[in-house]
């Protein structure tokens, strides 16, 4: 019984220990979508980020948080990223389509933290490449501007995880990288189809010119402009709040 | 009248008994039930973590012929992992596929055409997310784990997890220097 007791009484202090171990940031209030601890960006950057998350949030309930350290203090960056996105609850509590860019200035290390519903969409080879691509402007100290255009790029994945078209903003936000992307690819042959099509419509016009018509299409032209209420995201209030949502650690780890 | 009172008294203690009982075991039922959830969780991870290594092994292997030996202690890893059915038996084979595979990337180092593959970075990104979903997968078993363990053996429940038979469980545990794998410089 002694014996059980003891027993008990380490394992409690075991678990507090663990407890206390992880402390983190008390989770912001408002403007929840960057917790800039190490002051890496200015504020024209952080606004635009909190208009992008916002905006993400309001249309899809999906959150992309970005924080950034001074130092982990010696913890390891995938675990204290996958504590931190639990710990606050990123992205919403069924979905779980949370993200965060976590960076540990001093220690030269970030990670990407995907939860489970983006994890499709955000896969860790895509983490790895936007980490990547952050390396070059993080070790020239140009942090901010790389900071945003991750952002960007991984807000552009969420919407097409939803299917849904973003903004000319972001598109141009999120720069493409030196090598093809697939819409990129998508692109380039719709303006190589569009080119040898208007050339064969030309040899029908001609064709057409010379031999008269072969008969009008009276195909009526049916007008569906009926522009579906593109649900204004006219509230800028800045009472957002973390939906309870949680990873299973998907996602990349880099250092520069 | 007398035995009335009595017949009551007993009643309404077999009763509270079995609420209690009822009680202890539903929660003590609980934690345990969360424990498999977590252990199922750990092998879908394993499981992921496997189904990547053939398409790693064909990826690299125009690259390197001249380390079968590397490649070959990592499928043989990898069919010890399918094969293994114990949890404990698991978390060896996937010790000694980490390991494997540990070395494998050590060897990678000397191929600089390999390490350039864009295939090969795609695919050492995915093991690498993979090991760390299978390290919170680990982690979040072994809390399981600690969680029951603690209301098995702590009183009253102690009491009661003896009668229903619940049992100590053991954390999953991979030898952790297995899993600070050398990290390809990419």
């Amino acid at each position: 019984m002694i014996k059980k007791i003891y027993l008990s009484i380490v394992l409690l202090i075991a678990l507090t220990g663990a407890a206390l171990a992880s402390t983190f940031p008390s989770p912001p209030t408002n403007d929840i979508y960057v917790a800039d601890y190490a002051s890496m960006l200015n504020d024209a950057d952080k606004n635009q980020i909190l208009e992008l998350g916002r905006e993400l949030d309001q249309k899809h309930g999906a959150q992309i948080v970005v924080v950034t350290l001074d130092t982990l203090d010696g913890a390891d960056i995938d675990q204290y990223a996958n504590e931190l996105f639990r710990a606050w609850g990123i992205g919403d509590g069924k979905k779980n389509n949370g993200v965060l860019l976590l960076i540990a200035k001093e220690d030269h290390k970030f990670r990407i933290e995907v939860g489970y519903g983006l994890e499709g969409a955000i896969t860790d080879g895509y983490a790895g490449s936007i980490l990547d691509g952050m390396k070059d402007q993080f070790r020239a100290e140009n942090y901010s501007s790389a900071i945003v255009e991750a952002y960007a790029r991984l807000t552009l994945k969420a919407y097409e995880e939803y299917g849904d078209t973003p903004s000319e903003n972001l598109n141009n936000l999120a720069k493409p990288d030196d090598e093809l992307t697939w819409w990129e690819t998508l692109l380039g042959g719709g303006l190589i189809l569009s080119f040898l099509g208007s050339i064969v419509y030309g040899f029908y016009k001609l064709i057409k010119g010379l031999f008269g018509s072969f008969g009008e299409d009276n195909k009526e032209r049916s007008t569906d402009d009926d522009d579906e209420g593109s649900s204004g995201s006219s509230s800028s209030s800045s009472n957002d709040s973390f939906g309870g949502g949680s990873s299973g650690g998907g996602g990349a780890s880099d250092g520069w | 009248m007398k035995k009335y009172a009595i017949i009551a008294v007993v009643a309404v203690v077999a009763a509270l008994s079995i609420f209690v009982l009822g009680g202890e075991y539903n929660s003590l039922k609980g934690v345990e039930l969360n424990v498999q959830t977590q252990q199922s969780q750990i092998e879908n991870q394993l499981q992921r973590r496997a189904d990547l290594i053939p398409n790693l092994v064909a990826s690299v292997k125009g690259y390197m012929q001249h380390e079968e030996r590397v490649l070959t202690e990592v499928t043989e890893a990898r069919t010890q992992l399918m094969n293994a059915t114990s949890l404990e038996a698991k978390a060896a084979a996937d010790t000694a596929l980490t390991a494997a595979l540990g070395r494998l990337i050590a060897v990678s180092e000397s191929y600089p055409d390999l390490k350039a593959n864009t295939q090969f970075i795609e695919l050492m990104r995915e093991i690498s997310g993979s090991e760390n979903r299978i390290a919170v997968a680990r982690r979040d078993y072994n809390n399981a784990v600690q969680e029951y363990n603690l209301k098995a053996a702590t009183f009253p429940s102690n009491i009661f997890a003896k009668i229903l038979g619940f049992g100590e469980i053991k954390p999953f545990e991979a030898d952790a220097s297995a899993h600070e794998a050398p990290k390809v410089e990419l």
